[in-house]
């Protein structure tokens, strides 16, 4: 029924009322509503997912409840454009990058397969044609290969330079 | 509980997997070295398992990769992963190196790309060719062709198409797209048309050029196919020489498109359908020009729906155009909207656009599940109802009531992707006051292809302005050049100077422009 609400409660114990609807745009409360019978009533928890995070989730499920279904994976190669982010989810997506990385985790687990594809994306969109030291810095990733290791590797982006 | 990533690390590899195939193979590759957790996730099998050896300049264009990445694929990554691969796409220039480089033991699809005449032939006939070895293991198959080198072409297309299943016995799946230009496509109407029989084809992606070639098709040469997704350049029924009537017992799947108009709708599309009694899915993307009435869901109810009982989905984007000979009466949007419950979606839409000079009505009509496919979007005019469509990479503006600059700024952000844009429209701007404006500048970032046919000078100026209008920094712009100069004041208009350059048109002398 629409504006019919359920109960959702984050992992640091705050309760939200969401739309049915809207909540239906995760599979897993989906799933639980539907497939375990799950009363209605009953406080659903969110035991991965604290309650700012949630907020975000919300609010982006909100925002793209009347979306069309995203067009059918085919078999043919298609270009991967990582520019194709609408102007309100890059908004929405101008957060910390542990921000980010939480709500990637968030609609992995509540599998909202839109939110999940933009969020990463918009990691991908921090790689793309960034140098191997740029990218180190960007996600502050530590070198741990062995000065033998580094030395081959070294040799080889010399060779792939030198061709 | 799991603790908050508050670094790229902290992610699972699964998510560092996912956000790695959202990037093309060379970004991907150039993670290599970072660390050792990024070089395994690099050669995992997801990501090795599939890939595109080239890159993509627009939407359509591909490039191939540049000499040194090549050499690092070829010689260093490709014979590590080989036997990863199950499914590679390549650009033909580079094709070659690439299959001589390793064997690919587990490799079962490819899609080869940019295709030339002569180089294809040879791969698929001559008995050296280097892809012989795979001809038993590939059974699904992508070819795309040059658009550049087709005019004298065409002709080879039905060569071509039979030789890939010469080549690829145990073939099941054939993506077989000749060109993005209508009248450059296979065709089946030669005085001596292919003998091809397969039963082991069940997926079809193809253009043709007319309705028989499509009726070649399902003649039962391929008696098992199960989907056929066609893109036929004319349909007429002026022409037919196959009129099979067979049932289609085995096709579930069937998508048609057609941009040009047809008026054989009723004679030929609709007796095809009725023949696909088992069809679950359909997609109908067309033009119809039709004697009395639109194409709305009554139409689609009576003469489709009604006789596909197995039919799961029906998604349409359908234009249809009538002649106006009573202008009291005819239908209103609200009219073609109610006929659309008729389909059994409750999410579709309708335009509708009277041009009372040419006595012509237009419906547009489509259903929501194919808004995000759709890749083109005609007849745009002033009636277009706003809405995001991100996945449309071409559009066409006519109409013949003038487009404000409103409208322009309707129009990009709906449609924020776009790289091809066409207008037609004679009428001049009423609200074209002057360069001055309070309203945001229109934006099309993303701009490759910018057509004026039949286009009064305002729409140029529009474009050129670049107060009202901001353009990518490369694009290519088709216009009369007697419009181009009056508008630009002969190429010495400051105010038209930043987008002119943008499409290659310098200016003769800079100093008049400060």
């Amino acid at each position: 029924m629409a504006g019919h609400k359920i109960k959702l409660q984050s992992n640091d114990g705050d309760i939200f009322d969401v739309e049915v609807e809207i909540a239906k745009l995760s599979i897993t409360i989906k799933t639980m509503l539907e497939d375990l019978s799950m009363n209605e009533e009953e406080i659903i928890p969110l035991p991965n997912i604290n309650s700012a995070i949630f907020k975000k989730v919300i609010q982006w499920t909100t925002h793209h409840k009347d979306d069309p279904p995203l067009p059918p994976e085919d078999d043919e190669n298609r270009e991967k454009n990582t520019n194709d982010i609408s102007s309100w989810d890059q908004e929405f997506l101008k957060v910390d990058q542990g921000t980010l990385f939480e709500l990637i985790l968030a609609a992995n687990y509540l599998d909202i397969k839109g939110l999940l594809d933009v969020t990463c994306t918009s990691v991908a969109n921090m790689i793309k044609g960034k140098t191997s030291e740029e990218i180190r810095q960007t996600f502050n990733i530590k070198n741990d290969f062995t000065p033998q290791e580094e030395e081959q590797i070294k040799k080889e982006n010399e060779w792939c330079e030198n061709k | 509980m799991t603790s908050s990533p508050s670094q790229f690390f902290d992610l699972p590899d699964e998510i560092l997997l996912i956000i790695l195939t959202k990037l093309n193979i060379i970004d991907v590759f150039n993670l290599k070295g970072l660390n050792r957790r990024i070089d395994n996730i690099v050669y995992d099998e997801v990501i090795a398992r599939n890939l595109t050896l080239f890159k993509y300049w627009s939407y359509d264009v591909i490039c191939k990769l540049d000499n040194e990445l090549l050499d690092l694929f070829c010689l260093k990554i490709l014979p590590e992963i080989h036997y990863k691969i199950q499914s590679l796409n390549v650009e033909i220039s580079s094709m070659k190196r690439i299959f001589l480089s390793t064997t690919y033991p587990n490799l079962y699809k490819l899609g080869v790309y940019n295709v030339d005449k002569n180089t294809t032939l040879f791969l698929l006939r001559d008995n050296n060719s280097y892809l012989n070895i795979y001809k038993n293991q590939i059974t699904s198959f992508i070819i795309r062709f040059n658009n550049k080198s087709q005019r004298s072409f065409s002709d080879q297309l039905p060569v071509i198409f039979t030789s890939i299943f010469e080549m690829f016995t145990n073939l099941d799946y054939l993506n077989f797209i000749a060109n993005s230009i209508d009248h450059q496509q296979l065709s089946f109407e030669i005085s001596s048309p292919p003998s091809i029989v397969s039963a082991n084809v069940l997926k079809l992606i193809i253009n043709v050029d007319s309705f028989n070639d499509c009726l070649y098709v399902l003649d039962g040469r391929f008696e098992n196919l199960h989907t056929l997704c066609i893109r036929i350049s004319r349909i007429h029924s002026d022409e037919i020489i196959r009129n099979n009537k067979e049932i289609l017992f085995n096709l579930k799947y069937f998508s048609l498109t057609s941009d040009a108009g047809t008026i054989a709708y009723d004679e030929l599309v609709v007796p095809l359908i009725h023949r696909m009694l088992n069809l679950e899915k359909l997609r109908l993307f067309l033009v119809v020009v039709h004697k009395e009435t639109f194409i709305d869901g009554n139409n689609l109810k009576y003469n489709i729906i009604n006789y596909l009982l197995h039919l799961k989905q029906f998604g349409f984007n359908i234009h249809s155009f009538i002649p106006i000979d009573n202008p009291n009466d005819l239908p209103s949007n609200e009219d073609i909207r109610q006929t659309l419950k008729n389909v059994g979606n409750n999410y579709s839409f309708c335009c509708i656009n009277y041009y009372p000079e040419s006595r012509m009505g237009h419906c547009n009509i489509y259903s929501y599940s194919c808004s995000n496919e759709m890749k083109f979007y005609y007849n745009v005019t002033n009636n277009f109802q706003s809405g995001i469509y991100k996945f449309v990479r071409k559009i066409s503006l006519c109409d013949e009531y003038p487009f404000e600059h409103e409208f322009f700024i309707r129009i990009s952000q709906s449609f924020p992707f776009v790289e091809s844009l066409s207008l037609t429209n004679q009428k001049p701007q009423n609200e074209k006051k002057n360069e001055e404006t309070n309203l945001p500048i229109a934006q099309f970032c993303h701009l490759t292809r910018l057509n004026f046919d039949d286009a009064h000078d305002d729409y140029i100026e529009q474009f050129l302005l670049d107060r009202k209008t901001c353009l990518s920094n490369n694009f290519l712009i088709t216009v009369e050049y007697y419009q181009l100069q009056r508008v630009t004041f002969n190429f010495t208009r400051a105010s038209t100077k930043n987008n002119c350059e943008k499409c290659g048109y310098k200016y003769y002398n800079d100093a008049l422009n400060v």
